[in-house]
């Protein structure tokens, strides 16, 4: 049976089970690379390019892994476009030739170009490229594929219900996955999906917001029509499809009175994330922001204190919000009971109490 | 601009002051042609202008949205302006007219086209007078003769305005240039490839060439403007192009565009590295995402094409000593290679 070797990295959190199930159906074996860990750094820093962001540095460690897992083939496609009039990134685009480049002594790469910029049409040529890689006839494409389709579709499905992810693949594996119980607080997600949703490199983000009693909304949990209207309204289109998503997430954050507060997570480095950051930020107003980049050095007690932070501040807002004369900044904002009371009086009130 | 009789604001030369005034406003990933773009910005605003002229893009380098972003920073700080982005429209061409309209407002058709005319001259008549610094520098014994000389032509060329006058400005600067006493020592010579506002910009790359010149290392450089122009806005009408040929040379390393110019890049490596240049130099500001493409299959190609590559990376904290260190270096191993190529 042919082994074909899939790194759980980059657009891996956005497209897995569409994929596996696509190798699944022509009758190949897909193999995972796993979770991040630290040797799949190590060999990433030794393989890659020191100026690259650390996603890219992890990318070269999961194909590295895949390397000792005896796969046939990687299947590593050379992501253009995932849809119309948008980009991924430079670097995603070059992926490929990159791995080639510097890593010797690994199974062969499949890198189809997929390119979606001017609709899905060019996808059948490809697709029919891997049926004969693994010994199908090209009739065999089309059941595959909707096969393929309909398991992404629940994929999507589960992630707009609050499941991360892992535990959307979980599901979609045939075990029991529970939601944890929604927390007081609601924080809304923002960042690529390869970096807020790889446990090891964001620093267990998700399961320390839960820790804190946060009920945690990632971008897939919000409709995607609104995201699209709120990227659409702003004024220059954003032509990376991660960014796109982004800049639109926060918008829709921003206006649901449910979610509290948001975080954004972006890997140092990271070109988009750095003339976006501006963008995102100026369109949370009411609601409040924290940005955290990760990189190699980041450590997870660092991140823990800056979260336990933010959800304190979430807390006292919410509290200053329902009692108008509690401050959040954790002095009483004035001492009457008269909310009409001038404000330039109260400065000196202030004064005369501390007499 | 003058032949559209809009009054011109440009930015003084690029200065510390420049840099420290771009980074300060500027997003702290972003890179150094984004810090010293916001910097000429806010010193021409300073002194005066309204409205804000900038090249765009669809993607995916982060240069096309460096106009929006830089106009939404320069807005926060109080700045009043109207912009106006030079790019093949989103909506397609026959927007175009209409986004130009204020440039030409002053003008008529007739005029419109002598003003882009002149301007294209202009622009082909500059790069004659690099072109003739280039290989004058490293061969002459009186480097500052040459810079002198150089110095003298540009500053003719952009007082005048008549084709005729730039070629004899140009005709002008070879004959002095050619009279100077030249020295007998080999000169080695360089490809210079990389990001092009980097390669065009001698403040955003520490004036690599004349440092180079310095050295007796003669620069080989293919980024430059009229080529830009003519293979991304004219279509490759207005001159004949390298570009295919640039791009098949790089495609075994990399397949396909990573936008920017990462694959030109690669594919000038190759070609100057089968001109018989003596080493390739890639330069770009820190964090170009094209040109780490480009970087991560250098050493292969270096393998390949028995060439020696070196990659600096440029930014505002770059000094011009340590860069001076690795020119020298670099200018040192190039002259030692075919002698060790002989001990083999």
């Amino acid at each position: 049976m042919l082994r074909i070797g899939l790194p759980q990295c980059l657009l891996w959190y956005d497209y897995y089970p569409l994929w596996k199930t696509f190798w699944q159906e022509l009758g190949a074996v897909p193999v995972c690379s796993g979770p991040t860990d630290r040797a799949m750094l190590e060999s990433g820093l030794e393989a890659a390019l020191d100026e690259l962001c650390l996603p890219m540095k992890l990318a070269h460690g999961h194909v590295q892994r895949l390397a000792q897992l005896k796969v046939d083939h990687i299947f590593l496609p050379r992501l253009v476009s995932v849809e119309p009039r948008c980009f991924t990134c430079p670097n995603i685009m070059g992926l490929p030739d990159m791995i080639r480049s510097r890593m010797r002594h690994i199974p062969p790469l499949l890198s189809p170009r997929i390119d979606l910029r001017r609709g899905a049409a060019h996808l059948e040529p490809v697709l029919k490229e891997m049926a004969a890689l693994a010994g199908r006839r090209p009739s065999a494409v089309p059941k595959a594929w909707a096969a393929a389709l309909s398991e992404q579709g629940s994929f999507s499905r589960l992630l707009r219900e609050g499941y991360s992810p892992a535990e959307a693949i979980a599901v979609g594996e045939g075990k029991a996955v529970a939601l944890p119980p929604p927390g007081d607080l609601t924080v809304g997600l923002v960042g690529h999906g390869y970096v807020v949703y790889d446990a090891w490199l964001s620093l267990n983000l998700i399961s320390a917001l839960r820790g804190l009693g946060c009920r945690v909304v990632g971008m897939e949990a919000l409709s995607r029509t609104a995201v699209e209207a709120q990227a659409a309204g702003l004024p220059r289109r954003v032509f990376w499809s991660s960014g796109k998503k982004m800049t639109g997430a926060a918008l829709v954050m921003e206006s649901d009175p449910d979610i509290d507060g948001v975080v954004f997570m972006s890997s140092m480095g990271c070109g988009p994330d750095s003339i976006l950051l501006n963008t995102v930020a100026k369109s949370l107003k009411a609601t409040p922001g924290l940005f955290l980049s990760v990189d190699e050095h980041s450590a997870e007690t660092a991140v823990m204190t800056r979260l336990e932070a933010f959800c304190d501040m979430l807390r006292r807002k919410r509290r200053a919000e329902h009692e108008p004369d509690v401050s959040p900044h954790g002095q009483p904002a004035y001492g009457g009971a008269d909310p009409d009371e001038g404000a330039a009086a109260r400065p000196y009130r202030a004064a005369a109490d501390y007499g | 601009m003058k032949g559209l009789r809009l009054d011109l604001t440009v930015p003084p030369p690029i200065t510390a002051k420049t840099v420290a005034l771009g980074s300060r406003a500027a997003p702290e990933g972003s890179c150094m042609p984004m810090k010293l773009n916001l910097g000429n910005f806010m010193e021409a605003l300073e002194q005066g202008a309204d409205t804000i002229i900038m090249a765009g893009g669809w993607g995916p380098c982060r240069f096309g949205w460096f106009a929006q972003s830089e106009a939404d920073i320069l807005r926060d700080m109080g700045y009043e302006f109207e912009l106006l982005v030079l790019e093949r429209p989103d909506a397609g061409w026959r927007e175009l007219p209409s986004r130009l309209k204020p440039l030409g407002a002053r003008t008529g058709w007739p005029q419109r086209v002598r003003a882009l005319r002149a301007a294209w001259q202009k622009l082909l008549a500059v790069e004659e007078l690099e072109d003739s610094r280039n290989h004058f520098l490293p061969r002459a014994r009186d480097k500052n003769a040459v810079i002198r000389l150089y110095e003298q032509g540009r500053q003719e060329l952009e007082r005048c305005d008549e084709p005729a006058e730039m070629a004899q400005i140009n005709q002008k600067l070879r004959r002095s240039l050619q009279s100077l006493p030249q020295h007998r020592r080999p000169v080695p010579r360089v490809g210079l490839v990389g990001e092009i506002y980097t390669i065009l910009e001698p403040a955003a790359n520490y004036n690599i060439i004349e440092e180079l010149g310095r050295l007796d290392v003669e620069c080989l450089c293919s980024a430059r403007v009229t080529d830009w122009v003519n293979d991304h806005v004219l279509g490759g009408r207005a001159k004949a192009s390298e570009r295919e040929h640039i791009l098949r040379l790089a495609r075994p390393y990399i397949g396909d565009t990573v936008g920017g110019r990462g694959q030109e890049t690669v594919g000038e490596a190759v070609m100057f590295a089968r001109r018989r240049a003596e080493g390739v130099i890639q330069i770009g500001p820190l964090g170009c995402m094209p040109e780490l493409v480009a970087q991560s299959v250098l050493p292969e190609l270096s393998v390949n094409e028995n060439v020696p590559v070196m990659t600096l990376w440029l930014d505002e904290h770059s000094g011009s000593g340590g860069l001076q260190t690795r020119l020298e270096a670099f200018a040192d191993l190039l002259r030692r290679g075919p002698a060790r190529e002989e001990a083999r």
